[in-house]
């Protein structure tokens, strides 16, 4: 069993405190304090050549951590951790595309990025322009890209540096329907013919079905490493007793990340039942509001609000709209919201993403909180005849002939 | 030290993209466009000519602006470079942050545009050389080295000084300061011999004096460069930059949590 991933009793703390002068002095010495915050605590697993691994866990559990460690992009503070073999990461598609370049001068810039040498990349370009299907915008700055190409080009690329681990991140979810089976297909190919995959999600159910072996983090400890339907039951079974708590409770408070203060910040989402109360928990075709409270730091105009709902990981429904903030707006809370006056959300269990972002220019948001709030949809009598995950207005009618 | 050279060449292909990148940034969209590369030194020239050139006390044989101007293109390539390599990793923090490749790259990218500055001002300064009757000597051989130990001098401290300014980026407030009074206190605008002898001593430790010298030297005076002027900013430079890069690596793990 060819072992190519291995951590073993890995641990990673951020400081708190890293401006001015204490930064120094805990770079230099590097002395624990009670800043310390632990992201990853006594991690150890191993992923072996050909696996499909998963990662599953709820927000904070440290999966992004570890991705970062895998990616080379931060160092352990203690533990080993041996990769061997290229690493493609699949995720953060678009850091490092330039704008003001063109298409075809950043796919040579990104495949760079990764690792690429320009005989490598002249030699896939042609691969690359036909799987992006961006062939007549080869050469137009990225600046008139919309979201979804920008996506392609950055998947194309990065598919085709020839890795042979590729990290998969579920967000892989968001872009246009035809692409995405593109994507899966291409890298269920990439599974078929050996290479391996490390897929990070926060749906169960996904990582039930695309993975063998999984690992399971919850608040940056190590829940469990293994085949993943004993592990995903395991996850279910957990989750199953934390119903009704923290965020399946209606309403979420935010917190800035100190030192990371943006122009538009969120504060609070709720989910609003008819009375305006915020609910966990809703009845299908009733009515139900999003409320997203943010807070800005200086006048914008054309701030693009999205919101998402997923579903395991699928995209469900998503809307945007545009906000203005006033000079009467700085510093004050402001709140908008999106209402369903019937939502058509059937029986199950669904997770709001909302993001704020200039202009369509999602490459570069002032805020983006991924599963933000969950909610769940209760049957009732009335609708326990549907299946499926949305309902909308119908009838059947029989045709006179 | 090898590890550099190994990421050079296994990375060549961004450094080449980030610096063409660097580079059209620059100009792209300028109507002066490649004139700007020399316009810093020659101007900066122009301007102490017509406020010095009263106070020249050095060598009879060359006229000020030559003198001036000579030292300003040395000067402005060391002064650039290290700005832009000091501030390189702040300015790619979004590249740092997602993903991995060796944070060298960056240092050496902003540098590289004015290098590439320092040559058309070269060629430029030549031309007035030659036009003014001073033609190619054997000591001109001695450029590329001199060159060479100038790069190194500003990739050691622009390795370590970019690293400091992920920590504190004060660092790179106050290096336009520090810059300005480095100017004046080496022999740019005026030549060594005019130090006093208390001085002489101090004026040593500065490796930038010693360059600029023997740059001066080889070009004006058609010499090769005073030993303890070449070799001394030698040694320093190879150890500022054995030193830098060495600071670097190690600092390279924690930039992405930093900044």
């Amino acid at each position: 069993m060819d072992t190519v991933v291995s951590f073993d009793h890995v641990y990673k703390r951020y400081r708190r405190r890293m401006k001015g002068l204490s930064r120094i002095c805990g770079f230099l010495m590097g002395l624990p304090s009670k800043d310390d915050f632990w992201a990853i605590r006594d991690v150890s697993f191993d992923v072996h050549r050909g696996d499909s691994f998963g990662i599953i866990g709820g927000n904070g559990a440290g999966k992004s951590t570890l991705l970062k460690i895998l990616a080379g992009v931060t160092k352990q503070n203690k533990g080993g951790v041996r990769v061997s073999g290229r690493i493609g990461p699949l995720l953060e598609l678009g850091a490092g595309l330039n704008p003001k370049l063109t298409g075809r001068e950043n796919i040579y810039l990104y495949g760079a990025i990764h690792g690429m040498s320009r005989g490598e990349i002249r030699k896939k370009f042609q691969e690359i322009v036909a799987f992006s299907g961006l062939e007549p915008f080869l050469d137009t700055p990225l600046k008139h890209y919309s979201t979804g190409m920008f996506l392609r080009l950055g998947f194309s690329v990065a598919v085709h540096t020839d890795p042979d681990i590729l990290l998969v991140d579920e967000v892989l979810a968001v872009g246009d329907g035809a692409f995405q089976v593109k994507c899966l297909k291409k890298i269920d190919k990439f599974h078929a013919s050996g290479g391996t995959i490390i897929l990070v999600s926060h749906s169960p159910h996904l990582v039930r079905h695309y993975t063998n072996r999984c690992l399971w983090m919850e608040e940056g400890e190590m829940k469990g490493t293994g085949p993943s339907q004993d592990l995903v039951a395991d996850y279910l079974r957990a989750i199953g007793e934390h119903n009704g708590e923290g965020k399946s409770e209606g309403a979420i408070d935010l917190e800035e990340e100190p030192g990371k203060e943006t122009v538009v910040s969120l504060i609070r989402v709720r989910c609003l039942d008819e009375q305006g109360c915020p609910a966990g928990s809703f009845t299908p075709r009733s009515s139900m509001a999003v409320e997203i409270a943010y807070r800005a730091r200086r006048p914008q105009a054309g701030v693009l609000v999205g919101l998402a709902i997923l579903r395991e990981g699928i995209y469900v429904f998503g809307s945007k709209t545009h906000i203005e903030i006033a000079p009467e707006d700085i510093g004050e809370e402001r709140s908008i919201i999106l209402r369903f006056p019937r939502h058509p959300f059937l029986n199950g269990h669904y997770s709001i993403t909302v993001g704020m972002c200039r202009d369509e220019k999602w490459y570069n948001p002032y805020c983006y909180h991924k599963d933000v709030l969950s909610f769940g949809v209760e049957p009732t009598k009335e609708y326990m005849r549907f299946d499926g995950w949305v309902l909308t207005e119908h009838s059947w009618e029989k045709e006179e002939t | 030290m090898i590890m550099l050279f190994n990421n050079i060449v296994r990375y060549r292909t961004l450094l080449v993209e980030l610096t063409i990148d660097g580079i059209k940034a620059r100009y792209k969209g300028t109507v002066l466009g490649v004139l700007w590369a020399i316009a810093q030194p020659l101007m900066l020239s122009a301007f102490c000519i017509a406020g010095f050139s009263r106070m020249w006390g050095g060598r009879a044989s060359v006229s000020y602006p030559l003198f001036v101007y000579s030292s300003m293109v040395v000067w402005t390539l060391f002064a650039t470079a290290v700005s832009n390599g000091v501030s390189s990793l702040t300015q790619n923090s979004h590249l740092i942050k997602k993903i991995y490749f060796p944070r060298e790259i960056l240092v050496l990218a902003a540098v590289a545009p004015p290098l590439v500055d320092f040559l058309f001002s070269f060629l430029l300064l030549m031309s007035v050389l030659i036009y003014s009757g001073i033609l190619f000597h054997k000591s001109m051989l001695f450029l590329p080295m001199i060159l060479a130990v100038q790069m190194s001098l500003i990739l050691g401290i622009s390795f370590a000084g970019s690293l400091l300014n992920v920590i504190l980026p004060d660092v790179s407030r106050a290096l336009p300061i520090a810059l300005t009074g480095l100017m004046f206190l080496s022999p740019v605008l005026y030549s060594y011999d005019t130090v006093g002898g208390e001085h002489r001593m101090l004026y040593l430790l500065n490796p930038l004096g010693g360059i600029v010298e023997s740059f001066r030297n080889v070009l004006l005076d058609q010499r090769a460069p005073d030993t303890q002027m070449f070799l001394i900013p030698l040694l320093m430079s190879l150890i500022f930059l054995a030193l830098g890069y060495r600071i670097f690596k190690y600092g390279e793990s924690i930039m992405a949590d930093v900044l």
